[in-house]
């Protein structure tokens, strides 16, 4: 019996939609009125999310952080113009990752991105790993080095990928959205972000092979 | 399956994980897990994939994002206009950003105009502005300047500037070595303050050349406010300039402070045709520079300041028909505006849009500090204080001027009873004078008052609110308190400390009195001449009338009689007893 993926989507199909959320929709209305104060409130609501996006985007922490706030002051700029027909979480997420997707393109032109840049960055986070790696119940001492080395690959795979594949693998992979959503963002069809979503998984399965045939064998 | 290629059930097989195929998908992809073990392989590493990318650590936002995406936010909202394009971190210059520069542009533009002017006023030696008590050089300051200057001379040669010097000394007042005074100086943490402010509004340290001006720098935060009661304490005439003044102080205390006066209120108020110094309180030196350059804009976008001269081209009405002649331009007052506020002075015609401008900040908050108005000639500043001693009018000429007093004397008036006006002062707030005020007064008995009585019959401006007019002239200092028959306001002050500050002021006084009797003659040889124009060039004694208000907060409570012991604590309940 196959044991059915629990993606968090019910509905098919990129038909999912999720709700706006009220809380949201108020604090639009309110920015739109005038109280610039409830845009920090959307600010603070989202900050996180929209700035680990734009670094796994960019690879980038100093890059990502500029694009985050980039964002927020464009959703800002713009706020007048933005109907509701999506959530907010939706729309600077778009504006958020067109910026990012610009400044790679941008930085390719100019020079090859560094993915030690991200590895380096992931480095920081060897801690956290290496405490995640403990509550799975790892006691072997070399556990958090072998994590983070596995999560440097992934950074180094997932920076392998082309932009386009990378922003949709981000969203889905790290961020949750779904192929509607994804769709609303990048702008194309739910079933363009299905292909798109299949072919960076099997590039980052083919870059990850040997660790995961490891991993495989070791657990 | 049969049906289904590789590369698409691939697809599908990742969709499934995703949980975003139909009923038929995902009842295709699972016959085929069940049917095919390679397909199950390639959904377990798929799915090892999605855990390991999914499983990368995230990062909290940094917080200076929040900060700036606020702080740009908030700039757009002061700026009324949401729809304002935002400077963005990756340096991109958008309107706003523009708009600012430009600003910016236009400060630094009046910025350089107030300094000229403030200069060219510097060079007639007479400063007045909020904060100018605190600002104004002291007796030390001046010898210093000089000793640099003749030190600067000698090696330059210069036997002019030299002379200059001199001369520059001689209108000094008055210097005076006495080891109590600098005593005084010593316990005067404010003038202290005042002359480092003063030095590095010029930009120089303590024991740099001379400083003719004061520069249009901010000053520092720490630098006082005028502060009658130290005033009175200490070494008195603080504004010592090499020309005579007179300051007139309006001491009043109410419980309200004028820092929280509203915008909505202050519109409300009447202002004649007196300019207004609005204070406008500012939460960072960055929002200081911002609020300086959209004053300035405003002020000069309403033609209340000539940037190319720095002159106000309001046209002459009301108290400057009347000879009045209103210090400083409109405009920001440099020297009083420290990291949390910022001084701007305003014609009233103007005053509209500036509150425009203001109510368009967060704080909005404003303190009226009013004034200062300047007058110009000795005469005149005894005639608007209703001081003027002369015989009556032995010709119409004379009559003409006389009846011209008396109109400077309701002006006057008007001027003060205006500046309560502004704060709508409710008499019942105001308190008695402060003791020392009272104690002060009495050694000018010793020596004949430069400033005598008011006129007969003319109405007291300030009498009926019970606050204190004190009129400083250098180098004589004489005080006239109108409330001085309120002696029970003494009680309670330090009486050693009242007799020694006495004794201080009496040998003060003894000490100018030969430089007073000097400037007596010379004072009447100006009478004796007719009346002056008024204008800046032609006066040769420029009087600075200074209107201040002292916010402070009421008076304590009074105490409980002595007759009534406080009952010890734990005297009823101690279980001792």
């Amino acid at each position: 019996m196959v044991e059915r993926p629990n993606a968090g989507n019910e509905a098919a199909a990129g038909q999912a939609v999720r709700p706006i959320p009220l809380e949201d929709l108020e604090l639009v209305e309110r920015v739109k009125s005038g109280d610039a104060a409830a845009y920090a409130d959307l600010v603070r609501k989202y900050q996180d999310r929209v700035f680990n996006t734009c670094w796994r985007i960019c690879g980038n922490l100093e890059s990502a952080r500029d694009l985050t706030q980039d964002a927020f002051l464009r959703g800002f700029e713009n706020i007048s113009s933005f109907r509701q027909q999506s959530g907010f979480y939706t729309w600077i997420f778009r504006v958020a990752v067109n910026l990012a997707l610009s400044q790679r393109r941008r930085d390719s032109r100019r020079r090859t991105v560094s993915l030690d840049q991200a590895a380096d960055a992931s480095g920081t986070q060897a801690a956290e790993l290496a405490q995640r790696v403990e509550e799975r119940g790892g006691n072997d001492p070399s556990a958090p080095a072998k994590a983070a080395e596995l999560r440097a690959r992934v950074v180094r795979a997932l920076g392998g990928l082309d932009q386009d594949q990378r922003a949709v693998v981000v969203l889905r992979d790290l961020e949750g959205m779904n192929y509607n959503e994804i769709g609303q963002i990048l702008d194309i069809p739910p079933g363009t972000v299905r292909s798109r979503l299949h072919r960076a998984r099997a590039a980052l399965r083919e870059a990850l092979g040997p660790t995961q045939s490891r991993e495989t064998s070791n657990g | 399956m049969a049906n289904v290629d590789p590369e698409q059930l691939a697809e599908l097989i990742s969709a499934y994980l995703d949980g975003e195929l139909n009923a038929s998908e995902t009842e295709l992809v699972e016959r085929a897990l069940r049917d095919d073990p390679a397909a199950r392989q390639l959904m377990e590493e798929l799915r090892r994939t999605v855990e390991l990318v999914s499983d990368l650590p995230r990062h909290a936002a940094p917080p200076s994002i929040l900060e700036d995406v606020c702080a740009q936010v908030e700039r757009a909202e002061l700026l009324g206009d949401f729809d304002a394009p935002i400077a963005t971190p990756g340096g991109r210059r958008t309107p706003v950003v523009a708009w600012l520069s430009m600003a910016a542009a236009v400060a630094i533009v009046a910025f350089g105009t107030v300094w000229y002017a403030r200069e060219q006023w510097s060079a007639d030696g007479d400063m007045s502005g909020s904060g100018v008590v605190a600002l104004v050089p002291t007796v030390d300051d001046i010898a210093r300047d000089r000793d640099d200057e003749t030190t600067a001379r000698r090696q330059t040669g210069d036997k002019r500037s030299e002379q200059d010097a001199e001369e520059k000394t001689a209108h000094v007042p008055f210097v005076v070595a006495d080891k109590d005074l600098e005593k005084s100086k010593a316990a005067s943490p404010k003038k202290r303050t005042a002359r480092r402010a003063k030095e590095e509004s010029v930009g120089e340290g303590p024991s740099k050349g001379p400083q003719p001006s004061l520069g249009p720098v901010y000053a520092k935060s720490e630098t006082p406010a005028p502060d009658l009661a130290t005033i009175a304490k200490t070494d008195i005439p603080v504004p010592i300039r090499p020309r005579a003044s007179a300051y007139f102080y309006a001491n009043a205390t109410i419980d309200q402070k004028i820092s929280t006066t509203s915008v909505g209120e202050l519109r409300r108020h009447t202002f004649d045709n007196e300019p207004v110094q609005l204070r406008i309180t500012v939460p960072t030196a960055a929002r200081r520079d911002w609020a300086t350059g959209r004053l300035l804009a405003t002020l000069a976008k309403n033609e209340a300041v000539d940037l190319a001269t720095g002159e106000s081209n309001r046209p002459a009405a009301g108290l400057a028909d009347a000879g009045f002649f209103f210090h400083g331009s409109p405009g920001v007052n440099f020297e009083a505006t420290d990291d949390s506020r910022v001084l701007v002075r305003v014609p009233p015609e103007t005053l509209g849009a500036v509150l425009e401008e203001i109510d368009r900040t967060p704080e909005r908050r404003v303190a009226l500090t009013s004034g200062p108005a300047t007058v110009r000639g000795l005469r005149r500043i005894r005639q608007t204080l209703g001081m003027e001693k002369g015989s009556a009018p032995a010709d119409e000429a004379l009559a003409e001027r006389s009846s011209l007093k008396r109109a400077y004397d309701l002006e006057g008036a008007g001027l003060f009873d205006g500046l309560f006006g502004l704060v709508e002062l409710d008499p019942d707030l105001l308190t008695p004078l402060a003791p020392t005020t009272g104690e002060v007064a009495e050694p000018t008995t010793d020596s004949e008052p430069l400033v005598g009585p008011p006129a007969p019959g003319r109405e007291e401006p300030a009498a009926e609110m019970g606050s204190t007019v004190e009129v400083f002239e250098t180098p004589t200092v004489a005080r006239v308190d109108r409330s001085s028959e309120d002696e029970t306001n003494a009680k309670g002050a330090d009486a050693a400390e009242q007799q020694e500050h006495r004794s201080l002021v009496r040998r003060r006084l003894e000490a100018v009195e030969n430089q007073r009797q000097a400037s007596a003659a010379r004072e009447r040889r100006w009478a004796a001449t007719p009346d002056e124009p008024l204008d800046r060039e032609s006066s040769q004694r420029p009087v600075t009338l200074v209107i201040c208000l002292e916010v402070a907060k009421p008076a304590s409570p009074k105490p409980a009689p002595k007759d009534q012991p406080k009952p010890r604590p734990g005297s009823e309940s101690s279980p001792a007893q």
